[in-house]
């Protein structure tokens, strides 16, 4: 595995290069903001995605997307693969996306002895997200388009309770 | 020399669109996708493919067991693993049940041609 990064990285600044290289592809020219810090995920999107790495460090990425947005993502990718386009490929855009996200932030935050282990990724509709016990620190970067927003939420450590409404 | 036939298993189907994509890009005669790990077992014997790539995580049976299935039907079968950062033990483990090598995501053209060559030396 030689491809893990040896070097501390500030959390933030390596996920905002992350985001924006992940996202930037299919949403255009626009920017997403700095992470700050808020007392919680809120307000419920229409679908959210979420991946946790664990190990010597925890975290959780969870990404809160208007429909919309959602839709001209899951777009931008099976146009180009030549698939239909579905509520079911839409989940499965997103969970890759996610999937990149957390795999590339994992060898951002691991070293060559402490190894993190990436979760599958998750997608819940109009999911409500808490806190879970204890001290949570969570911090959001958004991405405004004229789709709808992207909530991208980098929450340590991974503690949070999802309530799936219908 | 004959176009190498390759088998793609990933529970996502934009994954298996990507790689089949990619792999006739660089060559390969895409003869099967699979979307679990007990359809690939069945499709590898009805196909039998020079080359497959595995998804080592998938809901249900596992990259790994599936290796180790389609290794007791096929003890020279090669396989390549598709996998995230974050999943080095499970790179392990499945190179133990006899996987030839591993790819990481995101998946370029150029190293999943160097690997797959490997793979079929």
């Amino acid at each position: 595995m030689n491809q893990i990064a040896q070097q501390p990285v500030d959390p933030d600044s390596a996920l905002l290069t992350l985001l924006q290289k992940s996202f930037q592809p299919l949403i255009a020219e626009q920017q997403f903001s700095p992470f700050q810090s808020v007392s919680a995920i809120e307000p419920t999107r229409d679908i959210c995605a979420m991946i946790s790495l664990t190990g010597p460090v925890s975290i959780m990425l969870v990404f809160a997307l208007d429909h919309a947005l959602a839709w001209r993502l899951m777009q931008t990718e099976v146009q180009a693969l030549g698939l239909d386009e579905n509520e079911e490929m839409l989940e499965a855009v997103l969970g890759e996306i996610t999937n990149i996200i957390g795999g590339n932030a994992t060898a951002q935050f691991a070293s060559a002895d402490n190894h993190i282990h990436l979760s599958l990724p998750f997608i819940f509709r109009a999911a409500k997200v808490r806190a879970g016990v204890g001290e949570v620190q969570i911090k959001r970067s958004s991405l405004c388009t004229g789709l709808g927003i992207l909530d991208a939420y980098f929450v340590s450590p991974a503690k949070l309770t999802f309530t799936e409404s219908v | 020399m004959a176009i190498p036939k390759l088998m793609c298993v990933d529970d996502s189907p934009i994954m298996l669109a990507k790689l089949k994509q990619l792999a006739e890009s660089v060559g390969y005669d895409v003869c099967g996708l699979a979307q679990s790990g007990s359809d690939a077992v069945k499709l590898y014997q009805q196909l039998e493919p020079d080359v497959v790539t595995m998804d080592i995580t998938m809901v249900g049976q596992d990259g790994i067991e599936t290796v180790r299935q389609i290794r007791v039907i096929d003890p020279d079968a090669r396989i390549v693993m598709v996998t995230s950062h974050g999943q080095e033990s499970m790179v392990l483990q499945a190179l133990k049940a006899g996987a030839k090598g591993y790819v990481m995501k995101p998946v370029d053209p150029d190293s999943l041609s160097a690997h797959l060559a490997r793979a079929l030396k």
